[in-house]
């Protein structure tokens, strides 16, 4: 098992926004532990087109994968995805998601796997 | 005792030595019988009638080494969760029990978030209940970590009928759902969202920790959610090593109370390996859970991954007719269920005394018999067809 204490590489920038049942929240903040992987940021993508984790419009952002390399990523809702290198980041990244966020899609984000990668665990609960 | 060469009894189930002749004897209960085998392609006379099995899934029971505490799907706090949380209503309109599975999980994956605010690590299980942490989680945004995600899950999967355990993989805490759709374990990740898969086939944790040694899980995907969307290539490294908790019965018994067994394999993946966590690997000294005094080793997969809610189905001959006597080892049993040739299914309370007189007809006959659970959960389906000529 595996606790939320966290690695001392990420840089914590945000607190995350307490959420209770029944907020809806008209964007989400929500940051990468220490890196992304760009196989698992395009599924993600392709999930929230889908609707499978909510009502969500819009996708923005900006990660770094494990090897450092900087990638800004967006993708709105009737379009396609993009993603792009970038200039270098300090930390390890962060993600802007718009729509009608409710608590169950909040925390199905919040849980997605590609939020919780670190070099030793991969994914960390 | 190896049971592969010996007979079992279909009255009182005790194995024995085969005995030379058609007719067998118990050395246990004394009673005799004339077996007809179940498995494909062989052949019998009954009256001489030539016979021949054309088609058989028979769900043999094995005994097991090692037992497990089994959640009663009657328990009073189930019932409270499924009125409270409105839990029918998660699988409503899904048909397909591992579908349905799916449903309850993607529910628990986005009941809460694990983050923060956290509850403190190591988990204060004894504090901790499914309902506490539903209501803290909805009203206070509380978030809580694998560990108390799987515990629930486990929780939740009795309130639907479904037998789960409790897995710890290294560094991280899962849980695994009986299949009946899939007649196995499945291991899910219901912090994530993930389950595993080979070639569509979704796999136990002793499963993908096999393919973690042999190839470096080459071919193992990781699964997300309530369309099994394909995340890709899993890393399952942390499945090098793990333990079952061998019971379920969390609303009285919460899990790591130090007297139910854990389970572990030990085979030659790690015979003389330690998993160590934390302190224990800068010290180089103990052994995680060994130190405990509860672990059971084993290295026999179908121990490991025993089989449950199996219904078993011997034929016999007596006075010239083909008879039909049955075992199962469903937890929370409910009735066993037969039927042949297509016809209404019989109900039968006691699977111990049931008897099926199959009347083989000219051309092709067919025995189902499967068992259902206290929740009205069907176990697996054993099947057997017969052609007989006139
Ligand atoms: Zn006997």
């Amino acid at each position: 098992m595996s606790g939320t204490r966290q690695s001392p590489r990420c840089v914590p920038t945000d607190k995350d926004p307490v959420v209770v049942a029944g907020d809806i929240l008209p964007e989400l903040r929500v940051q990468f532990w220490d890196f992304m992987s760009l196989p698992l940021l395009r599924e993600f993508l392709h999930i929230a087109s889908r609707g499978d984790l909510g009502k969500i419009d819009s996708i923005t952002g900006v990660g770094r994968t494990d090897n450092g390399r900087a990638y800004s990523f967006r993708w709105k809702r009737g379009g396609h995805a993009l993603v792009r290198k970038s200039a270098p980041i300090q930390n390890a990244g962060h993600a802007r998601i718009a729509g009608r966020l409710d608590f169950e899609t909040i925390n199905r984000i919040r849980n997605f796997p590609l939020f919780h990668l670190r070099p030793e665990f991969r994914y960390v609960g | 005792m190896s049971v592969a060469t010996q007979v079992k009894c279909p009255f009182c189930y005790a194995y024995g030595p085969a005995r030379r002749g058609p007719e067998q004897e118990c050395d246990d209960c004394l009673r005799r019988w004339t077996p007809v085998p179940t498995r494909e392609g062989a052949a019998f006379s009954i009256s001489g009638r030539p016979c021949r099995v054309t088609a058989a899934v028979n769900n043999t029971v094995l005994p097991p080494r090692h037992g497990f505490a089994h959640e009663s799907f009657r328990h009073p706090d189930l019932a409270r969760l499924r009125r409270k949380y409105r839990l029918g209503r998660i699988a409503s309109g899904i048909n397909a029990e591992f579908d349905r599975q799916l449903a309850l999980r993607d529910w628990v994956c986005a009941a809460w978030a694990a983050g923060q605010p956290s509850v403190p690590f190591p988990p204060l299980v004894h504090e901790d209940h499914v309902d506490r942490m539903l209501t803290l989680a909805r009203r206070e945004g509380r978030a809580y970590f694998c560990t108390y995600k799987a515990m629930a899950s486990v929780e939740l999967a009795s309130a639907f009928g479904w037998t789960a355990r409790l897995v710890n993989i290294m560094k991280h805490m899962v849980h695994e759902i009986w299949s009946n759709d899939y007649n196995k374990w499945v291991l899910h990740d219901s912090l994530y969202n993930m389950h595993y898969e080979r070639d569509h086939l979704p796999l136990s944790a002793r499963e993908i920790r096999e393919e973690h040694h042999r190839n470096g899980a080459r071919g193992v995907r990781a699964v997300w959610g309530r369309g099994r969307r394909d995340l890709g290539p899993a890393h399952c490294a942390d499945f090098a090593w793990y333990v079952v908790y061998m019971h379920n019965n969390f609303f009285d018994f919460p899990p790591g109370d130090h007297i139910h067994p854990l389970l572990m394999p030990r085979d030659r993946w790690n015979r003389n390996g330690h998993w160590r966590q934390g302190v224990q690997i800068t010290r180089r000294r103990g052994d995680k859970y060994l130190c405990k005094g509860m672990v059971v080793e084993e290295s026999d997969p179908r121990q490991l991954d025993y089989k449950i809610n199996q219904t078993e189905v011997f034929l016999l001959q007596r006075e010239g007719a083909l008879w039909a006597r049955f075992q199962h080892n469903m937890p929370n049993y409910g009735a066993l269920m037969t039927r042949t040739d297509g016809h209404a299914w019989t109900t039968h309370r006691n699977c111990r005394k049931a008897e099926v007189l199959w009347p083989l007809r000219a051309g092709t006959s067919t025995l189902e018999a499967r068992c259902v659970n206290s929740a009205g959960v069907p176990g697996p389906l054993s099947v057997i067809a017969v052609r007989s000529a006139r």
